[in-house]
């Protein structure tokens, strides 16, 4: 049985992921409407304007020379900023923004539906082990997606950034998976187990005459 | 009709039709609840304990395999 305490915890932590939520649909659906306004007016978005910044990387050749005693890496993080984009430079950029809007607001969805089990006092549900299961393959898959998305994007970008003669610019390096959504979804995959043993246990109990 | 992996059939309604007696009634003289009565007489249990089947045995006056039997087949 849950103690009040926990009850405060679960109910706070589920209060805290609604608002979230919230948030990130209301995010979703601003940049759904930069993009339709983008549309109407041939790039000059609601969010991006009539300039958007890309991120690229450039040479540290480039740089000149450094003093003694500083170094840089090969290749440094810039922002290179596009004046008047065209419709399609803000379908991309724009892209870049919705891709991990639609991740974050699904794994809250589901978060929110564990939470809300937990609150309702039944958290060992075979739902709640499909969740988290569900959960998993979101980050993981989504993850690895979201990574071939931005390299796609940031490549498109390339070929369309205004060309300087005096500076070597790349699309940046690629890293299939992020360490952080490989960690949390292989932790969701183990409460995913933990989760399906225990309502596995809580049928043979409730089973138990 | 059994279920989750088992083949345990419980006869339950039928010591009660041959003895006229209804699960209220049970419940009442066993010590044992509506709930675990229903669930036994559905077929949804999983396990019953030892004293369980004492109190329904001692009410009944019938012997375990009068209760349950092993139905192969059935799950």
């Amino acid at each position: 049985m849950a103690t009040s305490s926990t009850s405060r915890a679960v109910r706070a932590a589920r209060a805290i992921t609604i608002g979230l939520l919230v948030l990130s649909i209301g995010f979703t659906a601003l940049v759904l409407v930069s993009v339709a306004t983008g549309l109407f007016r041939q790039g000059d978005s609601l969010l991006y304007g009539d300039s958007i910044t890309v991120p690229m990387q450039v040479s540290a050749d480039d740089l000149g020379q450094l003093p003694d005693g500083i170094s840089a890496d090969d290749w440094l993080d810039v922002d290179v900023t596009i004046q008047d984009p065209t419709t399609s430079q803000m379908l991309l950029r724009s892209a870049q923004d919705l891709g991990p809007a639609f991740v974050i607001v699904w794994a809250l969805w589901l978060l929110a539906a564990v939470l809300n089990a937990a609150a309702h006092g039944d958290p060992f549900g075979r739902d709640n082990a499909r969740r988290f299961r569900s959960l998993a393959v979101l980050l993981i898959v989504g993850g690895f997606a979201l990574n071939v998305l931005n390299y796609a994007v940031l490549n498109a970008f390339y070929t369309q950034v205004p060309e300087n003669p005096s500076i070597d610019l790349a699309a940046g390096p690629f890293t299939p998976l992020p360490a952080g959504m490989l960690m949390g979804g292989l932790v969701a995959f183990a409460l995913a187990a933990v989760f399906a043993d225990g309502a596995r246990l809580r049928e043979d109990v409730e089973g138990m005459v | 009709m059994p279920g989750d992996g088992h083949a345990i059939v419980v006869h339950l309604d039928e010591m009660l039709r041959a003895r006229d007696m209804t699960l209220t009634e049970l419940s009442s003289r066993a010590d044992i609840t509506i709930a675990n009565l229903s669930v036994l007489k559905n077929d949804r249990a999983r396990a019953i304990r030892f004293s369980t089947l004492t109190a329904l045995c001692a009410v009944l006056d019938c012997q375990p395999g009068d209760l349950i039997s092993y139905a192969p087949g059935q799950d």
